[in-house]
């Protein structure tokens, strides 16, 4: 399996206190690994850092076997080929299509390509009748809604996904599932998806990481969507385990 | 009292008819402050929005400074340009004293920081979680803080009409600087001090009232964008809850 991200000896911590301590991690390119993990063991920064958005203190982060680098230019270069879907989704004082056309306009499209592209998405996800409403108009599914819709826009190589569902009812949870699953297969996508729900996680994730206190307790391929088959130390970890006799 | 009734009915008389003296002082008064705004824009803005959005040694120093500068008054504004440009000041050679340029001058002190404070809290404001989405969507740092700016558009530009509206009603700089010379210096506040005093009780009110109406406006104005502003909402004005009604 190709690996698309690798990190070594990776540090990170806040006013003196470690939040991430990793030896090494692999992530394996075209498929959705699933973080999980107690509040507080670093999931998010461990996003923040792989996104590029924050330093970490000290390690080596190989994209595609290539370190890094330091240049701003050619770090934004690297940004631009990832997207992060947010936990607290944040929407910009504007209407809900220029919210999705967002991305592409950075990148230097023009208005027509642009417009296009938002009106392919906005019907993928259901959002033609909000295209002209502002962020405050949106109820908190909505909202998450679009800014799932404009984080895929631009069909990054690599999405991180922080805690999508917790603005989203069941049949959005499901839709935005879909639509991630789905750029996964048709274009290999890589996705990196941090969750709290076991049932999820069965349902997407190809690979698996634990972390618990800022390390690495459980990593690997998960085989099975019944639980029943995972390893033992896997279903501990979830607390899936059997009470001894 | 028929004495006032009788000075306000040719006061109303003097602006319904547009009189030449009446509008040309309104118009002028208008114009400085208008251009005295553009320059404190150009000057509050930028520094605004960096002690708004960046974290760096000295900036609580420098964020009060601008808001005791916030009290600055007009006529020690006054004094201070006078002695700069007067002709044995440092600036005399360049013959600014009595002229609408002095007001100008005097003007854009006296609006700077309030534009700089109200840029300042505007941006303060702003959801880190912003500058993140940015990023994470592929902005520069140029793109990034232009995002910033366009968030807090709205409230900057209540800043503007609130320092407009500081500008224009201020009598001591405009005195004191441009000498209230007709037809080229007399803005309408010197002209009502001059007016009231020459016992031209109608004219003097005839330019209040226009002084009145403009205030309101610019109350009007800077009510509006307060309001507006708040149709930039992400996340935090939208309860998750409602995305499952």
């Amino acid at each position: 399996m190709e690996t698309i991200l690798h990190v070594e000896d990776l540090r990170k911590s806040y006013n003196g206190l470690t939040v991430l301590d990793l030896d090494a991690l692999s992530i394996p390119r075209g498929q959705i690994t699933v973080v999980m993990g107690p509040n507080g063991a670093g999931k998010t920064t461990l996003i923040r850092i792989l996104a590029l958005l924050e330093e970490p203190d000290r390690g080596t982060i190989l994209l595609g076997g290539q370190p890094v680098p330091e240049d701003e230019e050619q770090r934004l270069a690297l940004r631009r080929r990832m997207g992060v879907i947010w936990q607290r989704p944040a929407l910009f004082a504007m209407s809900v299509a220029d919210n999705l056309g967002l991305a592409l306009r950075l990148r230097g499209w023009n208005r027509k390509q642009i417009r296009a592209k938002v009106e392919e998405y906005a019907e993928m996800f259901n959002l033609g009748r909000l295209l002209r409403k502002w962020p405050n108009e949106l109820s908190g599914g909505e909202t998450q809604k679009v800014s799932v819709a404009r984080s895929l826009i631009y069909e990054p190589e690599i999405m991180f996904i922080d805690e999508p569902d917790t603005y989203l009812d069941l049949r959005n949870r499901h839709l935005v599932e879909e639509m991630v699953a789905s750029q996964v297969e048709r274009r290999g996508m890589t996705a990196l998806m941090v969750t709290h729900s076991r049932q999820q996680m069965s349902r997407l994730a190809a690979n698996l990481v634990f972390l618990q206190a800022g390390q690495v307790r459980w990593s690997g391929q998960v085989d099975s969507q019944d639980p029943k088959n995972w390893d033992e130390e896997l279903k501990a970890l979830l607390g899936l385990a059997e009470p001894s006799a | 009292m028929h004495y006032i009734v009788g000075a306000l009915r040719r006061a109303v008389d003097l602006i319904l008819s547009l009189d030449p003296a009446v509008m040309e002082i309104a118009w002028l008064s208008i114009k400085l402050s208008a251009i005295s705004i553009i320059i404190a824009a150009a000057i509050g803005i930028p520094i605004g929005f960096i002690l708004g959005v960046y974290d760096f040694p000295g900036r609580s120093f420098l964020t009060s400074i601008v808001n005791t500068l916030l009290s600055l008054p007009t006529v020690v504004v006054g004094l201070a340009v006078y002695s700069f440009i007067s002709r044995r000041g440092p600036l005399g050679r360049f013959g600014l004293l009595f002229t609408p340029w002095a007001i100008i001058i005097g003007q854009t002190i006296l609006a700077t920081p309030i534009v700089t404070a109200l840029t300042m809290n505007a941006t303060r404001s702003l959801d880190r979680d912003l500058q993140l989405t940015a990023l994470s969507l592929g902005a520069s740092r140029v793109q990034m803080a232009w995002l910033l700016l366009l968030q807090a558009r709205f409230a900057v530009f209540g800043a503007l009409v609130a320092g407009f509206g500081r500008v224009i009603a201020e009598v001591g700089a405009a005195m004191m600087l441009g000498g209230n010379i007709e037809g080229y210096t007399r803005t309408l506040t010197t002209a009502i001090a001059l007016e009231t005093s020459k016992g031209e009780f109608a004219f003097a009110l005839a330019l209040g009232i226009i002084l009145l109406l403009i205030s309101f406006v610019v109350n009007i104005l800077v009510h509006y964008f307060q309001q507006v502003k708040h149709r930039g909402a992400y996340h935090g004005n939208n309860s998750p809850r409602r995305g499952f009604a």
